[in-house]
């Protein structure tokens, strides 16, 4: 370490000494003992690292939900997510396990209605024809 | 748990582990991205997307070469310049040296008059120079650590940081 590598030092990362690199931080407080010009060096910049200093970024709290919620979600959650976005996390608690339990017996009934066709009367004829039996094609003749 | 077990974990899709890494991470990733945009609309997409990559390319990360810090202050630091080039506003790199003034500088200001000055000059100053000051003044981060994400060495990561202190000083004393 010599003054002119110390000068180096405090132009470059200013004049805290826990800022300067920690394997020449112990040689240069050394050489800063005994080195007037540097002392001087660091009263004269010591205001303008304050300056700097004083300028600290704002948190921003909020993007720690933000970003969690950005997550890729898996497939049920999704669904879930898409089948009730707007309740609180209590309360999907609560009907998440509902809501699953009873995805089976909706499947259910839509399978159901889907795949099983039932004659329906459409007409009082037809009603009848149903109800008595009897054979409309001899009724037709 | 170790910081590398924990990104391991998240290849497993662990949230938890997760929060953990985003807790010890969010608040000095958001001063460095806020410092380098200074405060522009765009530092939380650049916040969000940084952390996105932790979550979908955490096993790209290699505990042998970096701290996970500095790996995700290199994301945000290329988010940051992608950014810049995007919108044109990138302040080429000097070659000049500034006139090496060592006077006196007067603390005239309040401190958050000062605040906002030293974030205007800051973003005055070449991009080069404005990452060496911010990643080693302000984040803390070694001199090694930071002349990796600048793809520098130390001494021209030195230089970098005097010239833009040279500069920032010329700047903060003409407005007070």
């Amino acid at each position: 370490m010599n003054h002119s590598r110390l000068l180096q030092l405090i132009n470059a990362y200013g004049t805290n000494s826990d800022r300067w690199p920690e394997e020449e931080r112990l040689a240069a407080l050394q050489q800063l003992a005994q080195d007037s010009e540097a002392r001087q060096a660091i009263v004269n910049l010591k205001s303008f690292d304050a300056a700097l200093d004083s300028y600290v970024a704002a948190p921003a709290p909020h993007l720690r939900n933000m970003i969690l919620g950005n997550l890729r979600k898996s497939w049920i959650d999704s669904c879930i997510e898409w089948l009730m976005p707007s309740f609180d996390e209590l309360l999907a608690y609560f009907w998440r396990p509902v809501l699953a339990a009873s995805l089976p017996l909706i499947t259910g009934l839509l399978l159901g209605s889907s795949l099983f066709t039932v004659d329906i009367a459409d007409t009082w004829e037809d009603e009848i024809e149903l109800i008595a039996l009897y054979d409309s094609s001899s009724f037709n003749e | 748990m170790t910081e590398a077990e924990l990104v391991e974990q998240l290849s497993s899709g662990d949230e938890d582990a997760y929060r953990i890494l985003l807790d010890r991470h969010l608040a000095p990733i958001t001063a460095y991205v806020t410092r380098m945009m200074a405060s522009n609309a765009d530092t939380e997409d650049i916040v969000q997307e940084t952390f996105l990559r932790l979550w979908t390319h955490g096993t790209r990360y290699n505990p042998d070469t970096a701290k996970l810090t500095t790996w995700l202050h290199n994301i945000a630091h290329n988010l940051c310049i992608d950014h810049f080039r995007k919108h044109n506003r990138m302040v080429q790199e000097e070659t000049a040296d500034e006139p090496d003034e060592q006077e006196a500088f007067v603390d005239q200001l309040t401190h958050f008059e000062n605040a906002k000055h030293v974030e205007q000059s800051l973003m005055q100053l070449p991009e080069r120079q404005r990452s060496a000051i911010i990643m080693c003044h302000y984040q803390g981060m070694s001199n090694r650590d930071a002349a990796v994400i600048l793809e520098t060495s130390v001494e021209a990561l030195e230089s970098l940081m005097a010239r833009g202190r040279r500069k920032l000083r010329k700047l903060l004393e003409t407005k007070i």
